[in-house]
């Protein structure tokens, strides 16, 4: 099951040798990182991709994918193209597990990330141990996918609500913005395990 | 009454994962560092040229900037966020993640005040040069400055 607890053991062993990769990539040198980080997880031959409508175009001849990652900084249209790949691809595309890359990761963001139907969130820069255990997630998600108008995804719904994400309670006054004293700016980035939680709920998902 | 499709999935990738041969965990992460170390020089040179690419923006921009002004700063602080683990430039990572956040409160209407962008494009900066001669805490203490800076825009 995965969780926050949830941790890879050196000597656990993953085969993706015949996994088909697509990789949504951004036009940089960080395009290599993503792709260097597949070969080295043993992915064969990742299919790489440098804008969205590529991307869209790949996943809709209904050659099946087995793993989607999606920088956000790639041409703007990551969660667009999420979106459409959810409400328009033929199965089993469709269902394809996502993984969303995120350099700034403000509670907005996230958010966007996962109403647009990615499985899981990866706060950038990417480490490599990390991003593995996504992929490990994402092989134990036990969430449904569900269809409804405006949204096409893995459930988003989790049972345990827990604590609000930030601040130590609810009441106005420990958010600070009664003192006077903190006049805050744009909202602060969410950590790797806040983003997993928001996504997930923090018993690592929905049953 | 909202119709609701839901499907039970488990993806092939559960299947394929498990297949016998791959390689451990151990040996992933061998490999992984070493393909990385050998981008190290090249995601260097990129956050050079995108931290040069701000401060060209930063010139330009009208006063006050518009939000679609503003917008191309965040490509730009994601390339050096998304560099800096491998290039090594962690403290850099997080000032451009400051900026970010101090975009957000202009874009959302807080007042424009450019020398706190000055201020988080010097870090920056600074931050990426390998010549810099500061020290981890001196950085963190950099970076530390510049979550204050975007905590209290006003200030």
């Amino acid at each position: 099951m995965p969780g926050a607890e949830f941790k890879l053991d050196k000597d656990d062993r993953i085969n993706l040798e015949q996994a088909t990769v697509l990789l949504l990539e951004a036009p940089k040198p960080t395009t290599d990182i993503l792709a260097q980080l597949f070969y080295g997880y043993g992915v064969r031959q990742p299919i790489r991709c440098h804008a969205a409508a590529e991307a869209l175009d790949r996943v809709m001849t209904g050659e099946p994918v087995d793993l989607i990652v999606c920088d956000a900084d790639a041409d703007g249209q990551a969660f667009d193209f999420v979106r459409k790949l959810r409400s328009g691809a033929p199965e089993p595309n469709r269902f394809c597990p996502v993984i969303l890359l995120l350099g700034h990761t403000s509670p907005g963001l996230v958010a966007q990330a996962r109403d647009c139907g990615a499985n899981f969130v990866v706060a950038k820069p990417l480490s490599p141990l990390v991003l593995l255990e996504r992929i490990f997630w994402v092989c134990a998600d036990k969430r449904t996918f569900v269809e409804l108008p405006g949204y096409a995804g893995p459930d988003r719904r989790f049972n345990f609500l827990g604590a609000p994400m930030r601040g130590p309670g609810r009441r106005y006054s420990d958010s600070g913005k009664g003192s006077g004293e903190v006049a805050d700016g744009g909202e602060p980035s969410l950590s790797q395990a806040e983003i997993d939680d928001f996504m997930n709920g923090p018993a690592g998902g929905a049953e | 009454m909202i119709a609701v499709l839901k499907r039970k999935m488990k993806p092939r990738l559960a299947r394929l994962a498990r297949l016998p041969g791959g390689k451990t965990v151990g040996a992933i992460e061998a490999d992984v560092l070493a393909r990385l170390d050998a981008l190290k020089d090249t995601c260097f040179v990129e956050a050079q040229l995108s931290v040069a690419r701000m401060t060209e923006l930063a010139a330009a921009l009208p006063q006050p900037p518009e939000p679609d002004d503003l917008r191309p700063f965040y490509g730009l602080c994601d390339t050096i966020v998304g560099l800096a683990g491998v290039a090594e430039l962690a403290h850099a990572g997080r000032a451009a993640l400051s900026l970010c956040r101090l975009l957000d409160g202009w874009i959302a209407g807080r007042p424009w005040r450019p020398a706190s962008l000055d201020v988080c494009l010097t870090a920056i900066a600074l931050l990426c040069r390998p010549d810099c001669g500061l020290a981890p805490e001196e950085r963190d203490k950099i970076v530390a400055g510049l979550v204050d800076v975007a905590r209290r825009p006003g200030r």
